[in-house]
């Protein structure tokens, strides 16, 4: 007997969530709850009897800075990825032309600083810094490319690591494994190169 | 024997004195001191005024002369401590830069035999400093968009000989460079290696045959988060043509840092509301060029003074969107889930309940993201909504007549008002939690396992085979 494997996460905040945490501010309340310390030490300078009020409206601006869409994270990596873009040029340059690129295992590491900022009575006291880390490692990665876009994913593999940090304190990691075809979903196909390198393209329609 | 100057600029005029000293234990008693001049400068001369003019000076008398390319002085008479100088005036140094000694021979007396000294004096002639030109490939960059940029230098027509060295410095607003492989803001160079940073600035010290005239040197500047703001900056370069030079600006560049994709609009209807007054602004976002993704934002800030924003029905600040997933943190309003092609409008209602009662202009700021890994840029002008003072209502005539009419009446009401302020207290504080995204992320991409990238290309005619164009490795 096997067991069901697990909904791929979609975004940071249900790859950092638990299962059945319900609500995006339920699941930032959670993750935030396991950095008490940190949190403490950015209220400080609160009063008690507001404490309660910051906590609920720090992990609902949190629970909207994790919300970060995990294709979107991959698809910007790779308009880095040299192979691709190259493989975009010569397709855009070759109209009907498509190119299989079976891609290099590769990693595509994200940090970002996010932080909230608490207002009393609209006067900013507190401000909540958290740092983010995603780290992508990809292997056996096959794209279709034509007309510069990524047409498809064929198959690959991602393994994701998240570690969110409060003040400095490392909160929580989590890891996950994608299988990309099913998490790259592409319908007019995702554009590799500067929007101005598809200039016919973008009197017809928008394709990102 | 020495000489000063030590350098010359190329091709340029100049004085060379010469000094000769004899030995601790040598007299020299009609005696003679030669110089040839070498190959490129001009012939020595004896002619007052005439470019190489030849002159000496010595203590106890001496003749100067110049024959070819040599100069001599004879009945030359030293004694230990006395010096004999030889001035080389008005002289051209050759086109070509290099080193160039002068081979010096001395005999003590008239039948001595003319021997080579053990050290020649040498002049160095050096290019200009602050020569060749620098130019920024590609000049423009997408704000919060990751770039590489490169500082093509391009030598002058006297080139950069071994010591020069040319430099670039990376202004405040973008990442201070790296001279790590596969990190943000990767610096390397094409040619002598890799350069020198240090803080902002990047120095390539040219060795060896060093760059010819018109030879390129490409400096790369790769994985850079460009600011996230539209702009232009200004990169400096400086160079120096020799060891022995000394580094002189030339002229920048610029960066223009431009929108992602486009930046969008934002119009506030009605502009104008009366103080205090009931108020439902409509802000109407058009697409830019780029259009909006879903993954994309479009985000309004409340500013302080106004209702809080809200999702709950009928309350002051209550906010919907059309199209569009609407959600509010604090005081900001963020729409997100609508495809846009460019020109397409969308709308965010927001019912403001009773307006300020402050009549100044208020600035909603709105920002924009095309896609959901962009950085937030700001709209070029966010919209601005001024609250006008409202004239006196008819009831406050009305009560200050009734005030008037009756003064003991107006000392019961002020009483009753202080005792309301009583009953009332003091308003809970309210708080609020601003989500604020940071600075750009910083990303890297970078081939980790020994496999490498196969690419196969499949023409669009009927029949044709499958190629295998690339196969690079990791």
């Amino acid at each position: 007997m096997t067991a069901d494997r697990p909904a791929q996460p979609s975004s940071v905040l249900e790859l950092l969530a638990s299962p059945g945490e319900g609500s995006a501010e339920a699941t930032a309340r959670s993750i935030l709850s396991a950095a008490q310390a940190g949190l403490n030490s950015a209220l400080d300078k609160l009063p008690g009897a507001l404490w309660q009020a910051a906590t609920d409206e720090v992990a609902a601006a949190a629970a909207g800075l994790l919300d970060i869409n995990l294709a979107d994270v991959l698809v910007d990596g790779w308009r880095q990825q040299h192979d691709l873009t190259e493989a975009a040029r010569r397709t855009l340059a070759h109209p009907g032309s498509t190119e299989l690129v079976k891609l290099a295992t590769h990693q595509i590491a994200l940090t970002q600083h996010p932080y909230v900022s608490v207002l009393v009575d609209g006067d900013p006291k507190v401000t909540v810094n958290f740092t983010l880390s995603l780290i992508f490692d990809i292997s056996a990665l096959q794209a279709k490319i034509s007309s510069g876009k990524l047409a498809a994913v064929q198959s690959g593999q991602c393994d994701i690591t998240a570690t969110l940090a409060v003040e400095d304190d490392d909160v929580i990691t989590k890891q996950a494994h994608l299988d990309l075809p099913g998490v790259v979903t592409l319908r007019q196909g995702m554009r590799l190169l500067p929007a101005k390198d598809y200039p016919a393209e973008q009197a017809k329609t928008l394709t990102r | 024997m020495t000489v000063t100057p030590l350098t010359a600029a190329v091709s340029g005029s100049t004085t060379l004195v010469f000094t000769y000293a004899p030995d601790s234990a040598q007299d020299l008693k009609g005696g003679e001191v030669t110089l040839t001049v070498p190959a490129g400068w001009t012939p020595p001369s004896t002619t007052p005024g005439a470019p190489g003019n030849v002159s000496a000076s010595c203590p106890a008398g001496c003749v100067p002369g110049a024959s070819g390319m040599t100069i001599m002085v004879t009945r030359l008479s030293l004694i230990p401590g006395q010096v004999l100088t030889i001035t080389y005036a008005g002289a051209t140094s050759p086109g070509v830069p290099g080193s160039y000694p002068f081979p010096a021979s001395e005999r003590s007396f008239p039948l001595g035999t003319l021997t080579a000294l053990a050290q020649w004096p040498a002049v160095q002639v050096t290019c200009p400093d602050g020569a060749g030109s620098m130019r920024i490939s590609p000049p423009m960059a997408a704000a919060s968009g990751i770039s590489a940029l490169a500082f093509i230098y391009t030598a002058g027509s006297c080139g950069v000989q071994d010591g020069g060295q040319v430099t670039v410095t990376i202004p405040n607003d973008w990442p201070s460079p790296s001279a790590t492989p596969g990190t943000a803001a990767y610096t390397s160079s094409s040619l002598f290696g890799p350069p020198a940073l240090v803080g902002r600035t990047v120095t390539v010290t040219v060795t060896g045959s060093g760059l010819a005239p018109g030879q390129a040197l490409t400096i790369r500047y790769a994985s850079a988060r460009a600011p996230a703001a539209a702009r232009t900056d200004t990169f400096t370069f400086s160079e120096r043509s020799s060891g022995v030079g000394t580094l002189t600006a030339i002229a920048p560049g610029t960066v223009s840092v431009t929108p992602p994709d486009g930046v969008g609009t934002m119009i506030v209807q009605p502009a104008r509301v009366s103080a205090a007054q009931h108020a439902v602004l409509v802000f109407t976002y058009t697409a830019a060029t780029a259009g909006l993704a879903p993954s994309g934002e479009v985000t309004l800030a409340v500013p302080h003074g106004w209702a809080r924003p809200s999702r709950a029905r009928g309350r002051a600040g209550y906010t919907s969107a059309t199209p569009g997933v609407l959600s509010v943190h604090g005081r900001l309003i963020t729409v997100t889930g609508v495809s846009l092609r460019p020109g397409r409008k969308l709308s965010i209602r927001y019912r403001a309940g009773t307006a300020p009662s402050r009549p100044q202009t208020w600035t909603f700021t709105a920002s924009e993201r095309t896609e959901g890994t962009a950085a937030p840029v700001a709209l070029a002008s966010s919209p601005a909504v001024t609250v006008t003072a409202r004239s006196g209502p008819p009831w406050l005539v009305i009560f200050v007549a009734a005030g008037l009419a009756a003064a003991g009446g107006a000392a019961v009401a002020i009483a009753a008002v202080r005792a309301g302020r009583r009953r009332r207290g003091r308003p809970p504080p309210r708080v609020d939690a601003k989500p604020q995204p940071g600075p750009p992320g910083l990303m890297t991409v970078q081939n980790t396992g020994p496999d490498p990238t196969i690419t196969v290309r499949i023409d669009p005619h009927p029949g044709a085979a499958v190629i295998v164009v690339e196969r690079t490795n990791s």
